[in-house]
């Protein structure tokens, strides 16, 4: 496992002595062999766990735990990796080096269980992304890179903070999470950590009232930061929230104040982040928005504390990631032939582009949940434990699935129906056999779950299952 | 040999092959679907004639957590299968005739095919989720070919709002799930209908409407028909297999299939039947005024859908099964011949501008003659005897008998006006033809169907009474239909839908879509990005505060205390001066003064 991590950070390094010319063969290459490392973990034995010193002194490790919910996101993150590098060529070397480092981060989040070796895990994603949008962004990308790096490292602030209140309150003298479960904080005290974990993580994710920095740095970052973005870094907020906040504290965690307020902001993330969606001019834009509602679907589904809203959660975190992350590949396939993100630029693309109308239309029937695509096993299995715990939540979350249906069906029309309204996209070519290849695995993960998604559920409901004997009192 | 009931899962994997296929090698796609529908036909003829005790259930493996992928092989979905292969076959047929000269010819055929896979795999599925799946699998089969030719003006618009009013629909649809997965713990039929009177709670009695809602949505039945005369943008074929004979009767094979579940809730039939009737009306009354024919044939179809609604709703499943079969006979032959005519005339749809076509297209004519006739209900004609089981039904509520007699008059009415403005009068154009090849001899068995298939119903006993009353209701209402004045506000009212689709584009799309929209996207910029901004904008001031309190606070306290003492310092500073003397002079002052000071004490 940290050769998982170690792959893409001395990959990162060997990039900037490879020749120009070939750097982006070589970044391929190196995704490609933490990818194959992600790949080998399957099947292996589950958990599995690894411990190295760090910094004895204060109670702190490099320690890697390996369970179901880390494998996908493994998965996820490494061939998100890959795809977005796939999805650049031409870029210089320093942009894969980022790519690679982010990379590392987002795979220490998803495996690190010492809570600083996450902290600084998910401190250490900002600098390669601040880079990516700053450097590599669109117009604006210096105030999207800013807001972005000031917005979350506020949140990484109060993370820290709570993570450290935490360590010092528990007495342990350790950042070893499992070691951390047996403190029992009283209720107050367990409920401020909370709210300063909180902010750290509903800033990530991001949840209603703090997403609007994702917007602007959705629009300016190049394809492969918004990929990564999406697909991979909003799932951290959710990640710690399920690893952390539930685990850590449980009797926070089933206070009734907080899990309705939490509960509450989901369902505006749901309806507001649709509603928005809908008079979107922006393509970008428009599946920045959309991620805020669905991520809204996640967190629902997690405060619905029990397993099945909880287990539809971590599937409906995997599916965002393979239909957004298609969803901005595709977008990038378009902007590089017409170099224009407004949706009213675009029009008729299905009669000069149909391989890329193919593609689309299916990216955006499994990001508004048609059955037997991914997207629908996940919001049904979330709703259907939301309704267990709370029915009038998943009544009113359930118009978001009216609500995704109408603007990413505004969207598709927009974009691809109707006649050809701009001379310049008459001759647009087609899908390259490499944006074949880049969508092909995408599609093929959401057909695998939307028609037999039983090996992740089965991934899933083990490490759900220890986290639901923490919140049962 | 291959057991081929033990096997009718297969069924619905042709056509998904045949889509799949079609759209890779883009060639021969018309005869690739129309072997594709026909292989699912025959599988399904033959299992429906293997001896079998009861129902066959199939599981394939487990889908979600308690929820199979399986399927089920009844009276039924035997039913259903055989229509929807049987007729799908004939419109596939049709089609090749019908769409050979558009562009994306295979584009349509891998779509029709897709649309026959969900069709099927709605009707044999064993639970409500899979089910779904093909519920919301045929919604986007629909989509993609009313969307067809969507280069057209308001093509795309309509084929989203049909999307868009079945998703509402399909949204209470899965919260009826959710109730029942909460209050029974399983969701496949066999669990469902062992509900009673005795063990249902309020909660699965709201189940069941929310289910029905989502059966008003791909019905097309208030709140939600107004999608089904839009999606008529879409190619004639799609609108008879789709849009009349199956897609829209998911709704009544859903209460069919869930018929003891709803005896055990009898509030929510007395709904369905109150939605159905009214509906019913509605659909009659405008497409009574309606001028363009396939418009026409959409309220129709609205219109008997509603009907059957009724039947349901009170708890004749079978009577409306029985119309769900009559009418894809006679509704999809009607289609296509108005799809001949529409050929027949360039593509000119308004009834208003037809007229004399009768010996221009003498075998057209005489079939749709034959399908409206059906509809009418004409005695011994298979719609009389459909209807007449739904008549019988309603005799339970005088209120609900009565409408359905206003509506089969209504329909007679209807039925006679079109044929007489399509085909009798004066003819005003001499491009017409009669229609040939696959596009009329495809029409042969719909014909065949429309005339005799009301003689394989459900024995109903000697209701003559009824019967009489129907026949007699038929005639009338045929003779009336020749020439009906309706006064102005009326046709008004009609020709709006009763201001239902109008209503509903003030509420959904203008205020809550454009202008909640829009607000919200306000406010996100200018009130929720406030919370960053002012932050930081917080923060600048706090480090211009900062800044200043350094500056002029910190820096002057310790300015000042170098003021202090350097000011302090002064008197001392004068002392110090360098010089030898003056410090020599210091020195003897000072001895002066201290051995003075001495003395003096």
């Amino acid at each position: 496992m940290t050769l998982l991590i170690v792959i893409p950070i001395l990959g990162a390094l060997a990039l900037l002595v490879v020749p120009k010319r070939f750097a982006w063969q070589a970044a391929i290459a190196i995704a490609l062999a933490a990818f194959g490392q992600g790949l080998a973990l399957i099947g292996g034995p589950l958990p599995l766990t690894e411990r190295h010193t760090w910094i004895p002194s204060i109670g702190a490790q490099f320690l890697l735990h390996l369970d179901g919910i880390s494998l996908l996101f493994v998965l996820l993150t490494t061939l998100m990796s890959l795809l977005g590098i796939l999805a650049s060529p031409k870029m210089p070397r320093l942009f894969y080096a980022m790519l690679l480092l982010l990379e590392a981060g987002c795979l220490g989040v998803f495996l690190a269980q010492d809570l600083l070796l996450f902290f600084v895990c998910f401190e250490a994603v900002l600098v390669p992304m601040y880079f990516l949008i700053g450097i590599w962004g669109a117009e604006q990308r210096q105030y999207a890179a800013f807001k972005f790096f000031l917005y979350t490292a506020v949140g990484s602030v109060s993370l820290l903070v709570g993570i450290l209140a935490f360590y010092f309150q528990s007495g342990l003298g350790t950042f070893e999470l499992p070691v951390l479960l047996n403190a029992s904080l009283p209720l107050a005290t367990e409920r401020l950590i909370f709210w300063a974990l909180f902010l750290g993580f509903a800033i990530k994710i991001p949840m209603f009232p703090f997403h609007t920095w994702l917007p602007d740095a959705h629009t300016q970052a190049p394809t492969a930061g918004s990929v990564m973005l999406a697909a991979v870094m909003l799932k951290m907020g959710t990640y710690g929230f399920l690893r952390i906040s539930l685990p850590m504290l449980p009797k926070a965690s089933i206070d009734g104040t907080i899990v309705q307020t939490l509960g509450i902001l989901s369902l505006i993330a749901i309806l507001y982040g649709g509603l928005i969606c809908l008079v979107q001019k922006d393509w970008k834009r428009l599946i920045a928005y959309s991620s805020v509602s669905h991520l809204g679907f996640c967190t629902l589904g997690l405060f619905s504390l029990n397993s099945t809203g909880i287990t539809g959660s971590v599937l409906q975190q995997i599916n965002h990631g393979i239909s957004t992350g298609l969803l901005f590949l595709l977008v990038g396939f378009a902007y590089e032939r017409r170099h224009t993100r407004r949706i009213d630029a675009y029009g008729g693309l299905g009669k000069s582009m149909p391989g890329f109308t193919l593609v689309f239309g299916t990216a955006m029937l499994s990001s508004i949940g048609l059955p037997l695509l991914n997207g629908f096993i996940g919001e049904f299995t979330i709703l259907r434990g939301v309704y267990l715990a709370h029915p009038w939540w998943a009544g009113v979350a359930i118009i978001g699935i009216v609500l995704s249906a109408a603007y990413m069906l505004s969207l598709y029309r927009h974009t691809v129906l109707g006649p050809i309204t701009h001379e310049e996209n008459r001759h647009l070519p087609d899908l390259s056999l490499r944006e074949w290849a880049i969508s092909a695995p995408l599609i093929g993960w959401a057909i695998w779950i939307g028609v037999r998604p039983d090996w992740h559920f089965h991934l899933i409901e083990g490490p759900v299952e220890q986290i639901m004997g923490r919140l049962r009192p | 040999m291959v057991n081929l009931l033990s096997t009718f899962w297969f069924i619905p994997l042709y056509p998904l092959i045949g889509s799949a296929l079609i759209a890779m090698l883009r060639r021969g796609s018309g005869w690739i679907g129309s072997a594709a529908v026909a292989l699912s036909f025959l599988h399904g003829l033959s299992a429906a004639s293997s001896p079998r005790g009861g129902a066959v259930v199939h599981t394939l493996y487990e889908w979600m957590p308690g929820i199979e992928f399986g399927f089920q092989w009844d009276e039924l979905s035997a039913t259903m299968v055989l229509i929807i292969s049987g007729i799908g076959l004939l419109i596939h047929i049709y089609s090749i005739g019908y769409m050979a000269e558009e562009e994306g010819f295979w584009r349509y055929f891998s779509y029709l095919n897709l649309f026959v896979f969900f069709m099927l795999l709605l009707v044999l599925a064993n639970n409500l989720v899979l089910l779904f799946a093909g519920w919301e699998g045929v919604g986007l089969a629909s989509y993609l070919l009313i969307g067809f030719h969507h280069d057209r003006p308001s093509v795309n618009r309509n084929a989203n709002k049909a999307f868009l009013y079945n998703r509402a629909g399909d949204a209470g649809f899965l919260i009826g799930i959710f109730i029942l997965l909460g209050a029974l713990g399983a969701v496949d039929f066999k669990t469902i209908n062992q509900a009673t009177v005795a063990t249902t709670t309020p909660a699965v009695m709201i189940a069941g409407l929310l289910l029905a809602l989502g059966a008003t949505g791909k019905s097309a039945q208030l709140p939600l028909f107004v999608w089904l005369p839009d999606a008529m943008v879409g190619p004639t074929p799609v609108s008879a297999l789709i849009h009349a004979a199956t897609m829209v009767t998911a709704g009544i094979y859903l209460f069919a299939r869930l018929a003891p579940f709803y005896q055990a809730i009898p509030e929510a039939g007395t709904v369905i039947a109150v939605i159905g009737a009214t509906t019913a009306l509605i659909g009659a009354t405008t497409a009574l005024v309606e001028n363009d024919i396939k418009r026409i044939l959409a309220y129709s179809t609205i219109s008997q859908l509603g009907l059957m609604f009724l039947a349901a709703g009170l708890g004749a499943t079978n009577a409306a099964m029985f119309h769900v079969a009559t009418h894809a006979f006679f509704k999809a032959l009607l289609f296509l011949c108005a799809g001949n005519v529409i050929h027949a005339l360039r593509g000119e749809q308004d009834v208003r501008y037809m007229g004399g076509l009768k010996d221009r297209m003498p075998w057209n004519f005489r079939l749709m003659t034959l399908g409206a006739l059906s509809l009418a209900g004409f005695p011994g004609l298979a719609g009389f005897f459909s209807k007449d089981a739904i008549l019988v039904a309603a005799q339970s509520s005088p209120w609900l008998l009565g409408v359905a007699l206003v509506v089969s008059f209504l329909t007679a009415a209807y039925s006679s006006r079109l044929i007489w403005a399509v085909f009798y009068g004066t003819y005003t154009r001499d491009d017409a033809h009669e229609a040939h090849g696959v596009t009329l001899h495809s029409l042969w068995p719909l014909a065949i169907g429309s005339l005799i298939a009301g003689y394989f119903g459900p024995h109903l006993g000697n209701e003559w009474g009824m019967m009489t009353v129907s026949a007699v209701i038929s005639i009338a209402g045929l003779w009336v239909g020749r020439r009906l004045l309706i006064p102005k506000a009326l046709v008004t009212l009609f020709q709006h839908r009763w201001f239902v689709n109008e209503a509903y584009e003030l509420v959904w799309v203008r205020a809550i879509g454009k202008r909640g929209g829009n607000a919200l996207d306000w406010i996100d910029a200018n009130l929720v990005d406030l919370l960053p901004r002012v932050t930081s904008a917080l923060v600048g001031a706090a480090g211009h505060v900062a800044g200043w309190f350094d500056s002029y606070v910190v820096d002057g306290l310790v300015n000042a205390t170098a003021f202090t003492v350097e000011a302090a310092s002064f008197p001392a500073r004068a002392l110090q001066t360098g010089r030898l003397q003056h410090y020599a002079l210091i020195v003897i002052l000072s001895l002066v003064s201290a051995m003075g000071w001495y003395w003096l004490q």
